[in-house]
Protein backbone atom coordinates (compact mmCIF):
# COMPACT_ATOMS: atom_id res chain seq x y z
CA UNK A 1 0.00 0.00 0.00
CA UNK A 2 2.63 2.66 1.10
CA UNK A 3 5.26 1.20 -1.62
CA UNK A 4 2.28 1.67 -4.05
CA UNK A 5 2.06 5.64 -3.51
CA UNK A 6 5.45 6.10 -3.05
CA UNK A 7 5.96 4.54 -6.83
CA UNK A 8 3.05 6.72 -8.14
CA UNK A 9 5.03 9.67 -7.15
CA UNK A 10 8.34 8.84 -7.78
CA UNK A 11 7.13 8.00 -10.91
CA UNK A 12 5.29 11.66 -11.27
CA UNK A 13 8.89 13.19 -10.02
CA UNK A 14 10.37 11.14 -13.02
CA UNK A 15 7.83 12.23 -15.52
CA UNK A 16 7.34 16.04 -14.67
CA UNK A 17 11.65 16.58 -14.95
CA UNK A 18 11.60 14.06 -17.96
CA UNK A 19 8.81 16.68 -19.43
CA UNK A 20 10.44 20.21 -18.60
CA UNK A 21 13.43 19.44 -18.80
CA UNK A 22 14.33 17.49 -21.68
CA UNK A 23 11.37 16.97 -24.11
CA UNK A 24 10.31 20.75 -23.57
CA UNK A 25 13.57 21.57 -25.23
CA UNK A 26 13.03 19.27 -28.06
CA UNK A 27 11.87 20.94 -31.25
CA UNK A 28 11.84 18.88 -33.67
CA UNK A 29 10.56 19.39 -37.63
CA UNK A 30 11.23 21.00 -40.73
CA UNK A 31 12.22 24.41 -40.80
CA UNK A 32 8.68 25.52 -41.80
CA UNK A 33 7.29 22.86 -40.18
CA UNK A 34 6.72 23.02 -36.77
CA UNK A 35 4.30 20.46 -35.60
CA UNK A 36 5.51 18.12 -33.14
CA UNK A 37 5.33 18.60 -29.41
CA UNK A 38 6.45 15.62 -26.59
CA UNK A 39 4.25 14.85 -23.99
CA UNK A 40 5.04 12.34 -21.59
CA UNK A 41 3.30 13.29 -18.38
CA UNK A 42 0.02 12.16 -18.94
CA UNK A 43 1.54 8.68 -18.26
CA UNK A 44 0.96 9.68 -14.73
CA UNK A 45 -2.74 10.01 -15.10
CA UNK A 46 -2.72 6.55 -17.12
CA UNK A 47 -0.82 4.76 -14.11
CA UNK A 48 -2.46 5.48 -10.98
CA UNK A 49 -4.40 2.64 -9.57
CA UNK A 50 -7.84 2.15 -10.96
CA UNK A 51 -9.28 2.22 -6.79
CA UNK A 52 -8.54 6.00 -6.79
CA UNK A 53 -11.79 8.00 -5.88
CA UNK A 54 -12.95 10.03 -9.28
CA UNK A 55 -12.66 13.47 -7.41
CA UNK A 56 -8.86 12.74 -6.11
CA UNK A 57 -7.79 11.68 -9.20
CA UNK A 58 -9.34 14.74 -11.01
CA UNK A 59 -7.77 16.72 -8.36
CA UNK A 60 -4.41 15.39 -9.00
CA UNK A 61 -4.62 15.82 -12.54
CA UNK A 62 -5.50 19.60 -12.30
CA UNK A 63 -2.55 20.36 -9.88
CA UNK A 64 -0.06 18.05 -12.11
CA UNK A 65 -1.31 20.28 -15.05
CA UNK A 66 -0.63 23.36 -13.27
CA UNK A 67 2.76 22.08 -12.52
CA UNK A 68 3.78 21.08 -16.02
CA UNK A 69 2.07 25.09 -16.91
CA UNK A 70 4.54 26.31 -14.78
CA UNK A 71 6.90 25.64 -16.82
CA UNK A 72 5.46 26.18 -20.26
CA UNK A 73 4.30 29.82 -19.31
CA UNK A 74 0.45 28.31 -20.09
CA UNK A 75 -1.74 28.66 -17.09
CA UNK A 76 -4.35 26.66 -17.14
CA UNK A 77 -3.43 25.07 -20.79
CA UNK A 78 -2.39 21.64 -19.21
CA UNK A 79 -4.25 21.67 -16.70
CA UNK A 80 -7.32 22.16 -18.30
CA UNK A 81 -6.48 19.40 -20.75
CA UNK A 82 -5.09 16.86 -18.40
CA UNK A 83 -8.23 17.10 -16.20
CA UNK A 84 -10.63 16.13 -19.04
CA UNK A 85 -8.15 13.23 -19.66
CA UNK A 86 -8.61 12.05 -16.09
CA UNK A 87 -12.31 12.63 -16.67
CA UNK A 88 -12.91 10.42 -19.74
CA UNK A 89 -10.02 7.83 -17.99
CA UNK A 90 -12.87 5.65 -16.15
CA UNK A 91 -15.46 5.60 -18.92
CA UNK A 92 -12.43 4.15 -21.59
CA UNK A 93 -11.60 1.79 -18.74
CA UNK A 94 -15.46 0.86 -19.11
CA UNK A 95 -15.42 0.60 -22.37
CA UNK A 96 -12.06 -1.54 -22.34
CA UNK A 97 -13.55 -4.09 -19.27
CA UNK A 98 -12.64 -7.71 -19.89
CA UNK A 99 -15.59 -9.80 -19.33
CA UNK A 100 -15.00 -10.71 -15.65
CA UNK A 101 -14.25 -7.27 -14.47
CA UNK A 102 -11.36 -5.57 -13.46
CA UNK A 103 -9.57 -6.31 -10.12
CA UNK A 104 -10.14 -3.90 -7.42
CA UNK A 105 -6.49 -3.72 -6.39
CA UNK A 106 -5.10 -3.25 -10.17
CA UNK A 107 -2.52 -0.79 -11.82
CA UNK A 108 -3.66 -0.08 -15.47
CA UNK A 109 -0.37 -1.61 -16.95
CA UNK A 110 1.24 -4.04 -19.58
CA UNK A 111 2.38 -6.18 -16.77
CA UNK A 112 -1.31 -6.72 -15.69
CA UNK A 113 -3.13 -6.35 -18.81
CA UNK A 114 -1.31 -7.15 -21.96
CA UNK A 115 0.76 -4.81 -24.46
CA UNK A 116 -2.68 -4.71 -27.06
CA UNK A 117 -4.81 -3.62 -24.43
CA UNK A 118 -2.46 -0.75 -22.83
CA UNK A 119 -1.66 0.20 -26.35
CA UNK A 120 -5.75 1.10 -27.14
CA UNK A 121 -5.86 2.45 -23.74
CA UNK A 122 -3.02 5.20 -23.70
CA UNK A 123 -4.12 5.80 -27.42
CA UNK A 124 -7.30 6.66 -27.06
CA UNK A 125 -6.63 8.89 -23.79
CA UNK A 126 -3.45 10.52 -24.77
CA UNK A 127 -4.99 11.23 -28.39
CA UNK A 128 -7.87 13.03 -26.38
CA UNK A 129 -5.58 14.54 -23.96
CA UNK A 130 -3.72 16.07 -27.02
CA UNK A 131 -6.60 17.17 -28.98
CA UNK A 132 -7.93 19.03 -26.28
CA UNK A 133 -4.60 20.98 -25.17
CA UNK A 134 -3.98 22.26 -28.55
CA UNK A 135 -7.88 22.87 -29.78
CA UNK A 136 -7.85 24.81 -26.33
CA UNK A 137 -4.57 26.56 -27.22
CA UNK A 138 -6.05 28.15 -30.11
CA UNK A 139 -9.23 28.49 -28.84
CA UNK A 140 -10.69 29.13 -31.91
CA UNK A 141 -12.03 26.45 -34.97
CA UNK A 142 -10.34 28.98 -37.35
CA UNK A 143 -7.28 27.42 -36.89
CA UNK A 144 -8.95 23.55 -37.19
CA UNK A 145 -6.32 21.91 -39.83
CA UNK A 146 -3.74 22.96 -37.97
CA UNK A 147 -4.80 21.56 -34.98
CA UNK A 148 -5.34 18.59 -36.42
CA UNK A 149 -1.94 18.42 -37.97
CA UNK A 150 -0.18 18.97 -34.53
CA UNK A 151 -1.97 16.75 -32.83
CA UNK A 152 -1.74 13.88 -35.34
CA UNK A 153 2.20 14.12 -35.33
CA UNK A 154 2.48 14.95 -31.71
CA UNK A 155 -0.16 11.89 -31.25
CA UNK A 156 2.33 9.29 -33.16
CA UNK A 157 5.82 10.80 -31.07
CA UNK A 158 3.88 11.32 -28.03
CA UNK A 159 2.81 7.34 -27.94
CA UNK A 160 5.67 6.02 -29.07
CA UNK A 161 7.30 7.83 -26.12
CA UNK A 162 5.12 6.89 -23.54
CA UNK A 163 4.77 3.37 -24.97
CA UNK A 164 8.63 2.88 -24.66
CA UNK A 165 8.70 4.66 -21.29
CA UNK A 166 6.53 1.23 -20.07
CA UNK A 167 8.31 -1.36 -22.12
CA UNK A 168 11.42 -0.49 -20.38
CA UNK A 169 10.85 0.04 -17.02
CA UNK A 170 7.59 -2.02 -16.98
CA UNK A 171 5.50 -0.77 -13.82
CA UNK A 172 3.44 -3.34 -12.23
CA UNK B 1 -12.70 -9.36 -5.47
CA UNK B 2 -14.13 -7.57 -8.18
CA UNK B 3 -15.21 -4.32 -8.51
CA UNK B 4 -18.22 -3.44 -10.97
CA UNK B 5 -18.38 -0.09 -10.40
CA UNK B 6 -15.92 1.21 -12.66
CA UNK B 7 -17.64 4.41 -13.70
CA UNK B 8 -19.68 5.30 -10.62
CA UNK B 9 -21.65 8.08 -12.62
CA UNK B 10 -22.10 10.52 -9.61
CA UNK B 11 -23.19 14.14 -10.11
CA UNK B 12 -20.65 15.68 -8.23
CA UNK B 13 -17.63 14.55 -9.97
CA UNK B 14 -19.15 15.68 -13.10
CA UNK B 15 -19.32 19.01 -11.21
CA UNK B 16 -15.99 19.14 -9.57
CA UNK B 17 -14.36 18.33 -13.51
CA UNK B 18 -16.28 21.25 -15.02
CA UNK B 19 -15.27 23.45 -11.80
CA UNK B 20 -11.79 22.58 -12.34
CA UNK B 21 -12.48 22.86 -16.15
CA UNK B 22 -13.80 26.64 -15.07
CA UNK B 23 -10.50 27.17 -13.57
CA UNK B 24 -8.50 26.19 -15.60
CA UNK B 25 -10.06 28.46 -18.55
CA UNK B 26 -10.26 31.56 -16.25
CA UNK B 27 -6.34 31.31 -16.02
CA UNK B 28 -5.93 30.49 -19.95
CA UNK B 29 -8.39 33.79 -20.33
CA UNK B 30 -6.52 36.49 -17.91
CA UNK B 31 -3.19 35.07 -19.82
CA UNK B 32 -4.27 35.56 -23.09
CA UNK B 33 -5.58 38.99 -22.39
CA UNK B 34 -4.06 41.45 -21.43
CA UNK B 35 -1.08 39.97 -19.68
CA UNK B 36 -2.44 40.71 -16.52
CA UNK B 37 -0.46 37.40 -15.38
CA UNK B 38 -0.30 37.39 -11.61
CA UNK B 39 0.35 33.56 -11.90
CA UNK B 40 3.16 31.10 -12.03
CA UNK B 41 5.10 33.00 -14.85
CA UNK B 42 8.52 31.49 -15.20
CA UNK B 43 9.86 35.48 -14.00
CA UNK B 44 8.13 34.27 -11.04
CA UNK B 45 11.22 33.02 -8.91
CA UNK B 46 11.08 29.79 -8.49
CA UNK B 47 10.40 28.18 -12.38
CA UNK B 48 13.04 31.03 -12.95
CA UNK B 49 15.43 29.74 -10.77
CA UNK B 50 15.26 26.27 -11.92
CA UNK B 51 15.27 27.34 -15.17
CA UNK B 52 18.53 29.10 -15.17
CA UNK B 53 20.42 26.86 -13.35
CA UNK B 54 19.96 24.09 -15.84
CA UNK B 55 20.78 26.62 -18.72
CA UNK B 56 23.70 27.07 -16.66
CA UNK B 57 24.57 24.06 -16.91
CA UNK B 58 23.96 22.99 -20.65
CA UNK B 59 26.12 26.75 -21.07
CA UNK B 60 28.87 24.74 -19.88
CA UNK B 61 28.77 22.25 -21.98
CA UNK B 62 28.68 24.59 -25.03
CA UNK B 63 30.83 27.16 -23.73
CA UNK B 64 33.54 26.61 -26.70
CA UNK B 65 30.60 27.53 -29.40
CA UNK B 66 29.45 30.11 -27.40
CA UNK B 67 32.45 32.25 -27.19
CA UNK B 68 32.89 31.36 -30.97
CA UNK B 69 29.25 33.08 -31.39
CA UNK B 70 29.38 36.01 -29.08
CA UNK B 71 32.83 37.16 -30.58
CA UNK B 72 31.03 37.30 -34.18
CA UNK B 73 27.85 38.82 -32.52
CA UNK B 74 30.26 41.56 -31.11
CA UNK B 75 32.14 41.84 -34.33
CA UNK B 76 28.63 42.39 -36.14
CA UNK B 77 27.95 45.09 -33.54
CA UNK B 78 31.36 46.88 -33.48
CA UNK B 79 31.05 46.81 -37.15
CA UNK B 80 27.44 48.71 -37.31
CA UNK B 81 28.59 51.55 -34.51
CA UNK B 82 31.85 51.86 -36.89
CA UNK B 83 29.43 52.29 -40.03
CA UNK B 84 27.21 54.51 -38.22
CA UNK B 85 29.45 57.02 -35.94
CA UNK B 86 32.84 57.07 -36.67
CA UNK B 87 33.02 59.64 -34.45
CA UNK B 88 31.89 58.36 -31.69
CA UNK B 89 34.60 55.69 -31.90
CA UNK B 90 37.67 57.52 -32.89
CA UNK B 91 36.99 60.80 -31.03
CA UNK B 92 35.51 60.59 -27.01
CA UNK B 93 36.00 64.28 -26.51
CA UNK B 94 33.72 65.18 -28.90
CA UNK B 95 30.61 67.71 -27.46
CA UNK B 96 28.52 67.88 -30.42
CA UNK B 97 25.12 67.01 -29.11
CA UNK B 98 24.44 65.69 -32.44
CA UNK B 99 26.33 62.59 -31.44
CA UNK B 100 25.40 62.49 -27.72
CA UNK B 101 24.27 58.68 -26.55
CA UNK B 102 20.91 58.20 -27.35
CA UNK B 103 20.80 54.45 -26.80
CA UNK B 104 22.42 52.05 -23.77
CA UNK B 105 22.75 48.16 -24.81
CA UNK B 106 22.42 45.67 -22.17
CA UNK B 107 23.39 42.32 -22.93
CA UNK B 108 21.60 39.23 -21.59
CA UNK B 109 21.09 36.01 -22.31
CA UNK B 110 18.14 33.76 -22.99
CA UNK B 111 16.54 31.31 -20.30
CA UNK B 112 13.50 30.13 -21.25
CA UNK B 113 11.66 30.19 -24.81
CA UNK B 114 8.73 28.80 -26.77
CA UNK B 115 8.68 29.34 -30.41
CA UNK B 116 5.69 26.84 -31.45
CA UNK B 117 2.73 27.81 -29.31
CA UNK B 118 0.30 30.88 -30.13
CA UNK B 119 1.50 33.24 -27.47
CA UNK B 120 5.16 32.72 -27.53
CA UNK B 121 7.29 34.01 -24.16
CA UNK B 122 11.16 34.05 -23.81
CA UNK B 123 12.77 34.97 -20.67
CA UNK B 124 15.69 36.78 -20.20
CA UNK B 125 18.48 36.60 -16.66
CA UNK B 126 18.44 39.97 -16.26
CA UNK B 127 16.00 41.98 -14.52
CA UNK B 128 15.31 45.38 -12.64
CA UNK B 129 18.47 45.18 -10.86
CA UNK B 130 20.50 45.11 -14.03
CA UNK B 131 18.28 48.31 -15.26
CA UNK B 132 15.80 46.74 -17.47
CA UNK B 133 12.52 48.46 -17.80
CA UNK B 134 8.92 47.69 -18.95
CA UNK B 135 8.32 48.56 -22.93
CA UNK B 136 12.45 47.86 -23.45
CA UNK B 137 13.52 46.88 -27.25
CA UNK B 138 15.13 43.45 -27.05
CA UNK B 139 17.42 42.70 -30.45
CA UNK B 140 20.33 39.98 -31.13
CA UNK B 141 23.12 40.35 -33.83
CA UNK B 142 20.53 38.79 -36.67
CA UNK B 143 17.85 41.39 -35.98
CA UNK B 144 14.80 42.11 -33.90
CA UNK B 145 13.34 39.85 -31.12
CA UNK B 146 10.88 41.39 -29.24
CA UNK B 147 9.66 44.16 -26.31
CA UNK B 148 9.84 43.53 -22.91
CA UNK B 149 6.77 43.14 -20.90
CA UNK B 150 7.53 42.29 -17.55
CA UNK B 151 10.65 42.77 -14.86
CA UNK B 152 11.13 41.47 -11.21
CA UNK B 153 13.93 42.07 -9.55
CA UNK B 154 16.06 39.54 -11.75
CA UNK B 155 14.70 38.40 -14.74
CA UNK B 156 12.40 39.81 -17.18
CA UNK B 157 9.81 38.50 -19.70
CA UNK B 158 9.31 39.45 -23.27
CA UNK B 159 7.08 39.02 -25.76
CA UNK B 160 8.66 38.10 -28.81
CA UNK B 161 7.51 39.45 -32.49
CA UNK B 162 6.41 35.87 -32.93
CA UNK B 163 3.35 36.20 -30.48
CA UNK B 164 -0.12 37.31 -31.57
CA UNK B 165 -0.60 40.02 -29.44
CA UNK B 166 2.90 41.86 -30.89
CA UNK B 167 2.87 45.09 -32.99
CA UNK B 168 6.02 46.29 -34.37
CA UNK B 169 5.82 49.43 -36.63
CA UNK B 170 8.74 48.93 -39.28
CA UNK B 171 9.64 50.46 -42.83
CA UNK B 172 10.39 48.79 -46.13
CA UNK B 173 13.91 50.18 -46.40
CA UNK B 174 14.77 52.48 -48.78
CA UNK B 175 11.13 53.05 -50.14
CA UNK B 176 9.91 54.79 -47.26
CA UNK B 177 5.93 52.99 -46.51
CA UNK B 178 6.02 51.91 -43.20
CA UNK B 179 3.50 49.21 -41.93
CA UNK B 180 2.59 47.14 -38.54
CA UNK B 181 4.36 43.60 -38.35
CA UNK B 182 2.21 41.19 -37.22
CA UNK B 183 2.31 37.45 -36.48
CA UNK B 184 -0.14 34.51 -37.09
CA UNK B 185 0.44 30.95 -35.73
CA UNK B 186 2.81 28.83 -36.11
CA UNK B 187 5.39 29.84 -38.44
CA UNK B 188 7.86 30.96 -36.31
CA UNK B 189 10.56 31.82 -39.39
CA UNK B 190 7.89 34.32 -40.62
CA UNK B 191 5.33 36.98 -39.97
CA UNK B 192 2.72 39.24 -41.65
CA UNK B 193 3.13 42.77 -42.49
CA UNK B 194 0.15 45.02 -43.02
CA UNK B 195 -1.19 49.19 -43.64
CA UNK B 196 1.23 48.66 -46.59
CA UNK B 197 -1.32 50.89 -49.59
CA UNK B 198 -1.36 49.09 -52.65
CA UNK B 199 -0.05 51.56 -54.82
CA UNK B 200 3.42 51.40 -53.19
CA UNK B 201 6.05 49.99 -55.46
CA UNK B 202 7.26 46.95 -53.46
CA UNK B 203 8.93 43.74 -54.79
CA UNK B 204 9.88 40.28 -53.69
CA UNK B 205 13.49 40.36 -51.49
CA UNK B 206 12.86 43.84 -50.36
CA UNK B 207 14.15 44.49 -46.77
CA UNK B 208 12.62 45.21 -43.68
CA UNK B 209 13.78 47.53 -40.92
CA UNK B 210 12.42 48.94 -38.22
CA UNK B 211 11.07 52.70 -38.36
CA UNK B 212 11.64 54.49 -35.26
CA UNK B 213 9.26 55.80 -34.50
CA UNK B 214 8.50 54.23 -31.69
CA UNK B 215 10.51 55.30 -28.87
CA UNK B 216 11.22 51.45 -28.06
CA UNK B 217 13.56 49.98 -31.17
CA UNK B 218 16.24 52.92 -32.73
CA UNK B 219 15.42 53.06 -36.75
CA UNK B 220 17.25 50.87 -38.99
CA UNK B 221 17.62 47.24 -37.14
CA UNK B 222 17.11 44.36 -39.57
CA UNK B 223 13.69 42.64 -39.51
CA UNK B 224 13.54 40.85 -42.52
CA UNK B 225 13.06 40.15 -46.27
CA UNK B 226 9.45 40.32 -48.18
CA UNK B 227 9.11 36.89 -49.37
CA UNK B 228 5.53 37.13 -50.71
CA UNK B 229 3.32 40.06 -51.74
CA UNK B 230 -0.63 39.09 -51.71
CA UNK B 231 -3.35 41.80 -52.84
CA UNK B 232 -6.25 40.57 -51.68
CA UNK B 233 -9.71 41.64 -54.01
CA UNK B 234 -11.39 44.83 -52.60
CA UNK B 235 -8.64 45.49 -50.25
CA UNK B 236 -6.53 48.69 -50.06
CA UNK B 237 -3.86 47.60 -48.81
CA UNK B 238 -1.49 44.58 -49.26
CA UNK B 239 -0.84 41.17 -47.43
CA UNK B 240 2.45 40.41 -47.11
CA UNK B 241 4.80 37.90 -45.78
CA UNK B 242 7.80 38.54 -44.23
CA UNK B 243 10.52 35.70 -43.82
CA UNK B 244 12.31 36.90 -40.67
CA UNK B 245 15.92 37.10 -40.87
CA UNK B 246 16.67 36.35 -37.09
CA UNK B 247 15.76 32.46 -35.75
CA UNK B 248 13.95 32.79 -32.31
CA UNK B 249 14.63 29.05 -31.78
CA UNK B 250 18.42 30.19 -31.84
CA UNK B 251 18.35 33.14 -29.80
CA UNK B 252 20.63 33.07 -26.67
CA UNK B 253 22.69 35.69 -26.48
CA UNK B 254 20.30 39.17 -26.48
CA UNK B 255 20.69 42.96 -26.29
CA UNK B 256 18.58 45.35 -25.08
CA UNK B 257 18.18 48.89 -26.35
CA UNK B 258 17.04 51.49 -23.57
CA UNK B 259 16.40 54.85 -24.89
CA UNK B 260 17.71 57.52 -22.78
CA UNK B 261 15.73 60.15 -24.37
CA UNK B 262 12.73 58.46 -24.20
CA UNK B 263 10.53 60.91 -21.77
CA UNK B 264 11.65 63.88 -24.14
CA UNK B 265 10.10 62.38 -27.20
CA UNK B 266 6.46 61.03 -25.20
CA UNK B 267 6.64 64.63 -23.60
CA UNK B 268 6.67 66.31 -26.49
CA UNK B 269 3.69 64.39 -28.29
CA UNK B 270 1.52 64.52 -24.98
Amino acid sequence: MGSLWANNIKRFIILVLIQILILKRINIGWTDFNYIHFFIYPLFILLIPLKIQRPFLLIIAFFTGLIIDMFYDSPGLHSSSLVFMAFVRNYILKFLEPRDGYKIDITPTIYNFGFNWFLIYSSILVFLNIFWYFSVEAFSFQYFPDIILKTIFSFIFSEVLIVLYVIILNPK
Amino acid sequence: MRNPLVVNNKLYVFILFIILEIISFVLIINYNNKQKDIFLYSSNLFSGYINSKYTNLLQYFELKKINEKLKKDNAFILQQSFNKNPATVYDNKTEDTLLEKRFNIIPATVCNKSIDSRNNRMTLDKGSNDGIKKDMGVIDAHGLIGVVRKVNSDYASVVPLINTVSRISVLVKNKGYFGILEWEPYDYRRTKLTSIPKHANIERGDTIITSGFSTIFPKGILVGTIEEIQLIRGSNYYDIIVRLNNNLALAENVYIIENLKKDLKNEVEK
